[in-house]
């Protein structure tokens, strides 16, 4: 029972990573209506980025997030503009097999730089230390984490609610050409939302970096668990997608409990479960 | 002496189709200009061409003598070309206050706040945080409208002002254009009431598939002349 | 108003049917004068050519953007190995059941994921292919994790090695033969047309409404059908199986979509052409192990933005040629063809 009890809490915290991953996924949606199939491979790419920083190059890890964040924006600007804005359009095909055509050289590239070797950060002490509440044991590294996606998530809130960057975005969202005819650049825009999609994509990379270990080939995975995390939370919601990763990360801790091979695939029936019941996602039809 | 808006011999097209052929049109300063014409005609595509929505040579439009024809929409609005587009076309998910400071967005400085905007349209003072998707059809109009004058523009280009609302409300959104032209706007008007269309403007175009069959100053205009108009010359 | 005629058909067309007769001749023959190894690759190339005209057919012409064909590939090869390597049925039907089995899987398949739209659907079909990989591996009978060995027994009453070569690339023909011949069928049918005129105007098609759904979920069910005796006819080629290679996307869809996009979407010439230059590619540059790899990824884009309707796209818009006709002409009778 105890058991039982600790590996749904470990679940609940998961979720808000996963939330992590999918927060950019779904900005990225709603914003340039592009799903990014390179997705889970920036993810990699910013988790090996932290990993060339702090055990590479020795570099601490406050720093490392100082490199990496910003770093991860300006790839995302730079990706966007140069490449995906040229394949904004009516036709979903080209952006989808042009991000399709980034994710192989992602994992291509990282391989030939990195190896096909398993690696994992090492944060120190606090991956160890454990909150005991009663038979209730969360690790502080979990919680941690937790707490720095909801923030996360809770500052994306802010950032489209809050802010004139928000409003542009949204009405963008919206209606592209109407803003346009209002002076809004949308390349720029469109720019902005990669980067800051990206961003938090790094912030989920650094935390995850440290939770398993990941190879060049981990991207696909993320990938569809950011996925799964939009569809089940409601496309589109941003609180939805921490509703939607918690539901995947207690799924698929349920799944692992009862049988450890079981835990993705628990993950994934739940998904098409919800697919088939609720098809716009628990938070269904909020924005 | 140069109009403020002008086209020369625009012509217009949506891939392979020609919408307009060797359009010419003049907007003068402090000037409220009507574009008539039966549905199809090429009134909106005019209105697109003007703003940047439809691609089109670069001399075929000038604002004050300048060519601006094909700029991007974002551009031409940052000179002061202002739109109220047809379908109103307000952001359903921002509230009336987010959808009016869009307008900001042109970069425009100006005497145009969200205060002004409710001075001129009271009907919106309780609504402004409503979503754009709650209003009615007719506090839509006034948003849209609202918005394009919070980019102080000098130009505003209406397309179907009254379409799908009631008589007593177009008059009450209708009683913002002198007060436009007091601030200084000039105004293209499109509009499917012929008879409202000549009231409102000094000069009317009428359109027939893409080409200017008819124009002339408002109060001379016989209303038997544009119906003969809208029907081609052998009807 | 009469004298006009609509016709698929202009001259050199005419030359078309009986040069086809004679490439298949050719190809049917090809075990009397190649040597094994080199009809192993003629299989593996009208597998991957059967696929890319189904893709196509998907992609470029119902819009539906399938990422997870490897699910009904990987159905197919296991079917084979469980209906002609244990159960010990005949190969021939084996391979039509496991086609059928395919389709059978997707109905629910396309039930679920046809609530997705464009580039979510994209990703739910990998995900259900995912399960389907999860699920193979948990399974003992299909031997789970390590996958499953054709019975030797069972491969020997096929013939000897090179009789055994032999007929795998007739079947593969066979099957690919079946693809180019229904999706051809297909789009020249009302419903293809139907197909067509969305994917060229979008609007001229909208009051097509619910039966355009249909058509795509059949076009879903056909391709899943060819994809599994694809994966039947090449799994059995290779004698053995395992869920990593049977739902493998790089191999069952990364691959299919560089030979789709090179050759041409939205023309069954481009899978044709498209398979040629991969394997062409492959047997060149596949030493390069991640370097190829990345290559293919950069060469896609590239075609994507610089060249969208592909290789033959290029061709057919300074040649109008066509080996399998779709365009109408327009022909004033009287005037006779053009
Ligand atoms: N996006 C488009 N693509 C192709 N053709 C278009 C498009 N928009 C308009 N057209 C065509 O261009 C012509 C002119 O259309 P336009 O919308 O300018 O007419 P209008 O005068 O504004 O008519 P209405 O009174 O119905 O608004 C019409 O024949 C129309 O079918
Ligand atoms: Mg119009």
């Amino acid at each position: 029972m105890t058991e039982l009890i600790n590996s749904l809490a470990q679940g609940v915290l998961i979720g808000g990573l996963y939330a992590l991953f999918a927060a950019g996924l779904s900005l990225v949606f709603g914003i340039m209506r592009v799903v990014n199939l390179a997705h889970g491979d920036l993810i990699v790419t910013g988790s090996f980025m932290t990993f060339a920083t702090v055990s590479m190059l020795g570099l601490p890890l406050w720093l490392a997030v100082l490199i990496v964040l910003p770093m991860m924006g300006l790839l995302g600007y730079v990706l966007q503009r140069g490449l995906l804005n040229h394949t904004i359009g009516t036709d979903v095909l080209p952006p989808l097999l042009v991000t399709f055509g980034i994710s192989i050289i992602l994992q291509n590239g990282l391989l030939q730089i990195f190896t096909a070797d398993n690696r994992k950060l090492d944060f120190g002490a606090i991956e160890v230390m454990s909150l005991q509440m009663g038979p209730v044991a969360m690790g502080w590294y979990a919680i941690l984490v937790f707490a720095v996606a909801v923030a996360t998530i809770y500052g994306l809130q802010f950032l489209s609610y809050r802010t004139r960057l928000g409003r542009v975005l949204r009405a963008t969202t919206d209606d592209p050409e109407v803003a346009r005819v209002m002076g809004v650049r949308t390349d720029h825009v469109f720019g902005i939302a990669m980067a800051i999609a990206l961003v938090i994509c790094g912030i989920a990379a650094i935390l995850f970096a440290a939770w398993t270990s990941f190879t060049p080939l981990s991207g696909p995975s993320r990938l569809l668990i950011a996925f799964e995390v939009v569809v089940i939370g409601g496309i589109g919601s941003i609180w939805g997608t921490l509703a939607g990763g918690i539901t995947l990360g207690v799924a698929q801790a349920l799944g692992g409990y009862l049988d450890p091979a079981w835990q993705t695939l628990a993950g994934h029936i739940v998904f098409v479960i919800i697919l088939a019941l609720r098809p716009a996602g628990i938070l269904g039809g909020r924005r | 002496m140069t109009a403020l808006l002008e086209t020369r011999n625009l012509d217009a097209f949506y891939g392979d189709f020609q919408a307009l052929y060797g359009v010419d049109v003049k907007l003068e300063e402090g000037q409220c200009v009507a574009l008539i014409g039966p549905n199809g005609a090429g009134k909106t595509t005019l209105l697109r061409s003007l703003v940047g929505w439809v691609p089109v040579a670069r001399e075929t439009v000038l604002l004050n003598g300048q060519p601006i024809g094909g700029m991007g929409p974002d551009k031409i609005v940052s000179l002061g070309i202002a739109s109220v587009p047809e379908g109103r076309r307000l952001f359903p998910s921002l509230t009336v206050d987010e959808n009016l400071l869009m307008g900001t967005e042109s970069g425009r400085a100006g005497p145009w706040t969200l205060d002004k905007v409710m001075e001129v349209f009271p009907a919106l003072r309780d609504r402004r945080r409503h979503r754009g998707s709650d209003l009615s059809g007719g506090q839509q109009q006034m948003v849209a409208i609202g918005r394009a004058l919070m980019s102080n523009p000098k130009v505003v280009l209406f397309d179907e002002l009254s379409l799908g609302l009631a008589p007593t409300i177009v008059n009450d959104i209708a009683r913002a254009l002198p007060l436009m032209r007091d601030n200084g706007i000039s105004i293209v008007l499109v509009e499917q009431d012929v008879r409202r269309a000549l009231a409102m403007s000094d000069y009317a175009y009428c359109i027939l598939e893409g080409r200017i069959n008819l124009q002339g100053v408002s109060a001379d205009l016989a209303f038997e002349d544009i119906e003969k108009a809208f029907f081609g010359a052998e009807a | 108003m009469s004298g006009y005629s609509i016709t698929r058909i202009s001259r050199y067309h005419y030359a078309v049917g009986p040069a086809l007769l004679l490439v298949l001749a050719a190809l049917i023959a090809l075990p009397g004068f190649a040597d094994k190894a080199t009809l192993r690759l003629a299989t593996e190339m009208a597998g991957y050519m059967a696929l890319a005209i189904m893709w196509n057919l998907l992609a470029g012409y119902a819009g539906v953007m399938s990422i997870g064909q490897q699910a009904f590939v990987g159905a197919g090869g296991y079917a084979i190995f469980m209906l002609a390597g244990s159960a010990g049925l005949p190969l021939i039907p084996s391979v039509v059941a496991a086609g059928v089995i395919a389709a059978a899987l997707a109905i629910p398949v396309g039930y679920i994921l046809f609530r997705l739209n464009g580039a979510y659907f994209a990703i739910g079909s990998w995900v259900i292919a995912e399960i389907f990989l999860l699920i193979t591996a948990q399974s003992d009978r299909l031997g789970a994790g390590s996958g499953l060995s054709f019975p030797t027994a069972v491969a020997k009453t096929f013939g000897k090695s090179d009789e055994r070569a032999a007929l795998f690339w007739w079947i593969a023909l066979a099957v690919a033969v079946v693809a180019i011949a229904t999706a051809y069928l297909w789009l020249r049918s009302s419903r293809g047309l139907a197909l067509t005129a969305m994917r060229d105007d979008e609007s001229a098609a909208a009051g097509l409404g619910v039966d355009v759904v249909r058509n795509k979920f059949a076009v879903f069910l056909l391709a899943a059908a060819i994809a599994g005796m694809v994966g039947a006819v090449l799994f059995l080629g290779k004698l053995r199986i395992s869920p990593t290679s049977a739902y493998d996307i790089n191999e069952w869809t990364a691959s299919i979509i560089f030979i789709v996009v090179i050759g041409g979407i939205g023309r069954l010439e481009g899978a044709i052409i498209g398979t040629l230059v991969f394997f062409g590619l492959r047997s060149y540059l596949a030493d390069f192990g991640s370097y190829y790899l990345m290559a293919l990824g950069v060469i896609a884009i590239v075609m994507m933005l610089k060249m969208p309707k592909g290789l033959w796209g290029f061709v057919y818009d300074r040649t109008g040629i066509e080996i399998f006709p779709m365009r109408r002409n327009i022909v004033r009778s009287g005037e006779g063809r053009p």
